[in-house]
């Protein structure tokens, strides 16, 4: 058939669009360029080639076609071996890092969020094979493990902790500066305004003098806020100044310690003209404290410092042991002894440069977090040619960064340490625990938002002076909404059909006001999101949010072939080709007239487009009903909507509520088998590959017996060869 | 018709153009010798003795040309509306018209020349379109500059822009974010990231607090920071013994950025500020809101970076391909892909314009900053050369012949200047990047499509 069809334009040197398939053989020499295959039967399958004016194909020959073609592509026997595949070594993306740092050390790295964009494959930002690492991204590691060591351990003082000194010319009020000393002349109280981080006893050291003369040395008062402490005599004079210690009781924030100076002496007949002026004279000032308490610590430092050095315990011991735990848990598996040999030699490292302890560990900290072992999902190797289960820490990893984007909690941690996560149903009840917990809201946003394509939010432009009454904060309104929706259904355990007939959904004001619900369940702020019913309103479904028909609506229009595109793309994962080149925009059309859809169906009458807008153009039609902001209408131009429209099978609907059924019953397989794919993408952080047929397969027999509930879908994708098992590349 | 194919047809009429040999473009670049660059620290001195510099600077979605492209060539031309904010530089500028990006045409791929125009613009190689793990494109002229001669400065090169990769979704038309977010290509698999955030670089560049720190703190500092590096490659080479091909592709990306980290540590004694030179440059607080101010910031850094000679290649992008930014600060309302699609209406027409000449308002900005700064008998433009231009001619054809291309400086009086030059149809915009390597001693055999140099 390849030959009857294909070959008169695509083959030999000179063939049609670069694209030549001739030259193949046998089936097995088609095999070695599946790719490109599967990309003429793509084109096939949706009838832009071959092109109508040259070959003509019935619908029997077509499905003939591409039966042969899909079989030859496709086909696995599922009952053989099949190949869980390869994963690529996976780097954790920005927000998994940030998670994780999260979780390892207590500490929320913000700055994250300013790393490199993540590389996108196959629609998602988890994907090993796409995902880079610049010498840009590598010196923003560096920087961030400094930082993070630095904020999670407290070397020197704690912050808590004040050991503060200043010299005599930084106090204030009476007085003046005498070099780096503060002189009073006559009468008078000079201050230290000091900051004190917590409330304690604090050991003050003071250093003065006297400028002698009359029959009196020099009386000094030290005041602490109004309250009097001491009064001293000093009889130091300048060549051998006096320290004084004194312990104050002193609240947390600004304190003013006074030093006052009582007897001023002064006469300028006296013989001697170094006796003839008293003064008094504070050189340098120090705090030292609390005394009284225990130093404090952040959580961080004490959950990293988990054991200290004491006279039982050698600095090396308690090194070794604080680094393996924290190398442990950093890297997911247990750390080895050459590793853990190799830190403890920048521990010493920063003894040596007279550094302390702290020090020494916050040092390892950094190249922990800078290691591969902690950067990437490390899984061993894999002989060629030969299969292996991952082990339970690989798993736990997978599982973890799967349904959280981060690294596995410490029960999870402590199961693969006992070598139990494949014991009886542990893994099926630690992913219904995961779920439960708020860390599955992760799930949510990274894989519902970018399979959705709710990401694709932020860059919309919608046209102002057409939408002028349009807030911005709506669109944040929107992403939230399906968001909120889509973890009801987590968190409910509820089927996975709801995304499609939901009667709920969740507003806050504004979006309640824009999509005209009643003022009966109106939330009465923009802050508050309330779960409201839509039984007996136009919406209900992902499809009548509008989060989704604005992320495919052009800033001024609706866009159909945006819409059904979408749809062909998300919901029942068969993207069309890519348009052909030199189409140009509706808008460039001029002698395209009357309303949007009669300018379509001229536009369609260009054969080369036909095909795949015939596919395309009525799913987005079906949702015209709703504006390019998601606001219900039943006029565009002054014309009446119609929202009709028919599926290549014949099919015929009308309205997107009508649509959405008719995804959940003539196509219901097929949307399954998407949100499978999608979510195993995800979850595996690999494209979808032909050899995993058998395991979609599974997954979706597995969710369509178990009532089509969203724990049952994630255990099935757990539990499939791909997520559990790994390939060895052949060399 | 049936059986008189439409291919039959098309060889009929002799348009069955003969496409170019794929595999010239991908074939691995060789330098043949580098002599001129023999000594290990000034090896591109041009006349006047100063280190030569080179930028490329791109902007999205072609140019409005009508309004780009002078009518007289030689040295006696006007310049259009939208090149009349770099007026004052004309006599140190070369317009070269006519030159083509072969690799960013559609060559049977179909749609997303956006995606396919930036990837080619500094390789000149031909994308392949995937939005998943095999991508591949070539590697690019500043990448080739950075692995010749990049020892002699902190940092190799520098890559920058505004806008971050997008996050989700494919880009354009089944090409990945990777082609239409980044312009630089370390070599056929490896886009190199931008840094879009001026604090950032700033600390790239100057280090965060780095003039307070004090000498011996500072070498402590390093002396740590190169133990860690140490650690990690003992790390990832023990890791990489096993693993598979794509792995080890993933291991040696982290290796080469180690590496690359390590020898800032290492040349922190090369790092030369002249002090009294350079202005006291505020620490930037972060990425401005608005855009103009952000891409004043990323420019000024950039000629501080050549000031100090902390880089001698630099690559910045305006915005990502295919942005539909718009730039309401000049009166221009409409997103600037939508209005490049103009259809010849004349507001759109209006509207690109505008965006146009605005960018190249931006531009004089970073000329008249580079122009200040005095070098020996001349100026630091002087002895760089600034290429500013599009992958794309005009955005409504989305043509890749008679691309705008606009150099600025002469490379230390590698040429002449302030003439407007047009080329025979069809010269690759490679044939430049052969010659400009070539001056400052990187001889190569061919650079992606290029067949043979451009006399400028």
């Amino acid at each position: 058939m390849v030959e009857q069809y294909c070959l008169d334009c695509h083959s030999g040197d000179s063939s049609e669009g670069d694209f030549d398939l001739g030259g193949y053989r046998s089936a097995d020499e088609v095999l070695e360029s599946r790719e490109a295959w599967q990309k003429a039967l793509q084109r096939i399958r949706f009838g832009d080639m071959p092109p109508k004016d040259e070959v003509e194909l019935n619908d029997d020959e077509r499905t003939k076609f591409i039966k042969e073609l899909d079989d030859l592509l496709n086909k696995v026997d599922c009952t053989q071996g099949t190949n869980p595949g390869k994963v690529t070594i996976r780097r954790l993306n920005r927000i998994e890092y940030r998670n994780t740092i999260k979780s390892l050390i207590g500490v929320d790295y913000r700055p994250a969020a300013g790393f490199p964009g993540d590389d996108v494959g196959y629609g998602f930002d988890n994907i090993g094979d796409v995902l880079s690492l610049p010498p840009i991204l590598l010196e923003k590691y560096l920087v961030a493990a400094e930082s993070i060591s630095k904020q999670a351990i407290v070397t020197g003082q704690s912050k808590y902790q004040l050991d503060e000194s200043v010299s005599g010319n930084e106090l204030i009020g009476d007085g003046a500066n005498n070099g780096e000393s503060r002189r009073l002349a006559t009468v008078g109280t000079t201050r230290w305004r000091v900051k004190v981080p917590s409330e304690g006893k604090y050991r003050l050291e003071y250093t003065v003098y006297g400028e002698q003369a009359g029959n009196e040395p020099v009386q000094l008062e030290l005041i602490s806020g109004r309250d009097s402490i001491r009064k001293s005599t000093i009889r130091a004079t300048g060549k051998k100044p006096v320290t004084l210690t004194q312990e104050i009781r002193l609240a947390r924030g600004i304190r003013s310690i006074g030093f006052r100076f009582l007897n001023d002496f002064y006469d300028p007949t006296a013989k001697d003209p170094n006796l003839r002026d008293r003064n008094l004279v504070i050189t340098e000032l120090t705090l030292i404290g609390p005394v009284d308490k225990q130093r404090e610590y952040p959580a961080t430092h004490q959950q990293i410092f988990f054991i200290k050095p004491s006279d039982k315990i050698s600095e090396d011991v308690a090194a070794r042991r604080i680094l393996t735990r924290l190398a442990s848990r950093a890297f997911r598996r247990p750390a080895n002894e050459s590793e853990i040999n190799r830190l403890l030699q920048l521990v010493k490292l920063a003894k040596e440069n007279n550094d302390t302890f702290e020090d020494g560990i916050q040092l390892a900290l950094q190249a922990i977090l800078v290691s591969p072992h902690f950067l990437f999902k490390v899984e061993t190797p894999t002989k060629p040619n030969s299969t292996r289960d991952l082990n339970d820490y690989e798993l736990a990893t997978s599982l973890s960064y799967f349904l959280w984007s981060s690294m596995p909690d410490d029960e999870l941690f402590k199961i693969s340490l006992d070598g139990k996560l494949r014991t009886s149903d542990t893994l099926r009840k630690n992913v219904r625990r995961m779920l439960k917990d708020n860390r599955a809201s992760e799930l949510v946003t990274n894989f519902v938002g970018q399979w959705l394509q709710l990401r694709n939010l932020q860059d919309v432009s919608i046209d102002e002076k057409k939408f002028w009454r349009f807030k911005p904060e709506l669109l944040s309104a929107m992403k939230k909404e399906t968001e909120l929706f889509t973890w009801d259904i987590v968190q409910r355990d509820a089927s996975i059909l709801e995304f499609l007939n939901a009667d709920f959904t969740f507003v806050n004001k504004s979006l309640s006001r824009h999509y005209g619900l009643s003022r009966d369940e109106r939330p009465e702020t923009d802050d508050e999101f309330k779960r409201v019913s839509l039984t007996g309103t136009k919406r209900g479904g992902l499809l009548t949010q509008g989060s989704i028909l604005v992320i495919t609506s052009n800033p001024t229009r609706t866009s159909p072939v945006k819409r059904g595109r979408w749809v062909l793309e998300n919901l029942l994962n068969m993207p069309p080709p890519p348009p052909a080149p030199n189409v140009m925009d509706l808008e460039d059309q001029s002698e395209l007239t009357g309303t949007l859809r009669e300018k379509m169906q001229q536009h369609r009458e260009n054969p080369n487009c036909a095909s795949c807008h015939a596919q395309m153009d009525p799913l987005g039609f079906a949702m015209e009903n709703f504006d390019a902001i998601g606001r219900w209408r039943e006029t565009d131009e002054k014309q009446p909507i119609d929202a009709t429209g028919e599926l290549p099978s014949g099919k015929k609907f009308s309205g997107v509520k009508e649509l959405q059924q008719l995804l959940l019953t003539e196509k219901q397989d097929q949307f399954i088998r998407c949100v499978a794919e999608k979510m195993l993408t995800f979850a595996l952080g690999r494209g979808i590959e032909y050899y995993d047929r058998c395991a979609v397969d599974k997954i979706v027999e597995h969710v369509k017996k178990n009532d089509f509930r969203f724990s049952e879908l994630v255990i099935a994708i757990v539990e499939s060869e791909p997520f559990q098992k790994r390939r060895g590349t052949v060399k | 018709m049936s059986q008189l194919s439409r291919r039959s047809v098309l060889r009929g009429l002799g348009t069955a153009v003969a496409l170019p040999a794929l595999e010239a473009m991908a074939a691995p670049i060789a330098p043949v010798m580098s002599s001129s660059n023999a000594a290990a620290n000034g090896p591109i001195s041009g006349a006047t003795g100063a280190p030569k510099r080179m930028a490329f600077l791109y902007v999205p979605n072609g140019m409005h040309m009508q309004e780009w492209t002078p009518e007289k060539e030689g040295s006696d031309f006007e310049l259009k509306n939208i090149l009349k904010p770099v007026e004052k530089f004309k006599s140190k500028m070369n317009l070269l018209s006519g030159l083509t990006l072969n690799g960013a045409r559609a060559l049977g791929d179909g749609g997303g020349d956006h995606a396919r125009s930036v990837a080619a613009y500094l390789t000149g190689a031909h994308p392949k379109k995937t939005d998943g793990k095999d991508i591949k494109n070539g590697v690019s002229i500043d990448q080739v500059f950075a692995d010749e001669l990049g020892f002699a400065t902190r940092f190799a090169s520098l890559e920058l822009g505004t806008e971050a990769s997008s996050q989700s979704g494919r880009c354009d038309s089944g090409y990945s974010c990777a082609y239409s977010s980044n312009m630089s290509w370390r070599n056929s698999e490896t886009p190199v990231a931008k840094e879009v955030n001026p604090k950032a670089l700033f600390d790239r560049l100057f280090g965060k607090g780095s003039i307070k720190e004090k000498g011996e703190a500072k070498l402590k500092r390093d002396k740590y920071k190169k133990s860690i590096l140490d650690f990690v490659m003992e790390d990832a080479e023990k890791l990489k013994k096993g693993l598979g091909v794509n792995d080890n592709r993933k291991l040696d990306e982290y290796l080469y950025a180690v590496r690359q980290a390590e020898k800032q540590v290492v040349g922190v004694d090369k790092l030369y500020i002249p002090e009294s030179d350079v202005e006291d440059y505020p620490r930037p607080a972060g990425v401005p809101s608005e855009y103009e101010s952000h891409v004043k910031l990323m420019l000024d850094l950039m000629v501080l970076a050549f000031q100090t000679d902390s880089t001698r290649m630099q690559t910045f992008m305006f915005t990502n391909a295919g942005s539909n930014r718009n730039y309401k600060q000049v009166g221009a309302n409409m997103g600037h892909h939508d209005s490049s699609h103009h259809g010849k209406s004349k507001k759109k027409q209006e509207n690109i314009e505008k965006i146009n000449t605005y960018h190249a308002t931006l531009l004089s900005h970073f000329l008249a900053k580079l122009d200040a700064v005095k070098e020996g008998d001349g100026t630091l433009l002087d002895n760089s050369v600034i290429m500013y231009g599009s992958g794309i001619g005009d955005g409504n054809r989305h043509n890749h012949d008679n691309l705008p291309i606009a150099l600025f400086g002469s490379g230390g009086k590698s040429f002449e200047t302030g003439r407007h030059l047009r080329f025979s149809k069809e010269t690759p915009l490679t044939n430049l990047y052969m010659t400009l390597l070539d001056q400052v001693g990187i001889e190569l055999k061919s650079f992606g499509d290029s067949n043979g140099k451009l006399k400028i």
